[in-house]
């Protein structure tokens, strides 16, 4: 479930700083206030939140993408 | 009925004509979804896009490790994204939409692939053929009540 308290600390990630984890999955803090792992290769996620003392169960799984526009589900054919 | 309003998205650039001068985000119908396993095993993914043009429910491929699922037989199917071919397995699991106070949950044949796809895609099949769903573009918010196919649980 993603709470109020999520949407706006996740919000205050800045594009810029977002912008560094451009083409990769991101795993945020249920809060929304760190960013506990990143990973181009989402099958690496889990590793990478269990070593960083989170359980994968208990992260907000987003990629990072700098596509302006986006037609869901019309891109695929 | 469960409500949700748009997600925003920076825009890394100008922004286009067919949104005001100034703007510096997209709003888009991205709904919190999680998806369940065969054992209890969940993922959650903030942003899923509620997509009526989408014809299938799609999750990224590393999914079904993460979860155990079981893949069904190779259908032979497949997508295109950005003019390049992926594979498009299918396996049953579990979808759950939640708002913090009511809980829906239901079966679903979802679909998975290895195709870079920004955020899972919730369809026709496996979710909004269960849903009726009203997109109230000026106030950013997607409402959804249950249909009369609706298969799972409410909480």
């Amino acid at each position: 479930m993603m709470t109020q308290e999520y949407r706006e600390n996740r919000a205050r990630f800045s594009e810029a700083e977002l912008a560094k984890y451009r083409g990769q999955w991101v795993a945020f803090s249920l809060d929304g206030r760190n960013i506990v792992a990143s990973s181009a290769d989402l099958e690496k996620m889990d590793e990478l939140v269990t070593a960083a003392g989170e359980d994968p169960e208990r992260v907000a799984l987003e990629r990072i993408d700098g596509d302006d526009c986006f037609l869901g589900g019309a891109e695929l054919h | 009925m469960l409500q949700f309003p748009f997600q925003d998205e920076p825009l890394s650039g100008p922004p286009p004509p067919s949104i005001p001068a100034g703007a510096k985000v997209r709003w888009r119908p991205l709904i919190p979804v999680t998806i369940i396993g065969p054992s209890g095993k969940l993922r959650f993914f903030p942003r899923a896009l509620l997509d009526p043009g989408a014809d299938d429910t799609v999750f990224p491929l590393a999914v079904v490790g993460m979860l155990g699922l079981a893949l069904r037989p190779d259908s032979g199917h497949g997508l295109r994204w950005r003019g390049q071919s992926f594979s498009l397995r299918f396996a049953d699991c579990l979808l759950e939409l939640s708002d913090g106070q009511q809980i829906w949950r239901w079966p679903a044949v979802v679909g998975f692939s290895p195709a870079p796809i920004r955020y899972p895609i919730l369809g026709l099949a496996g979710c909004l053929q269960f849903l009726d769903a009203r997109y109230r573009g000026e106030d950013r918010i997607v409402e959804l009540e249950l249909n009369r196919s609706y298969p799972g649980t409410t909480v």
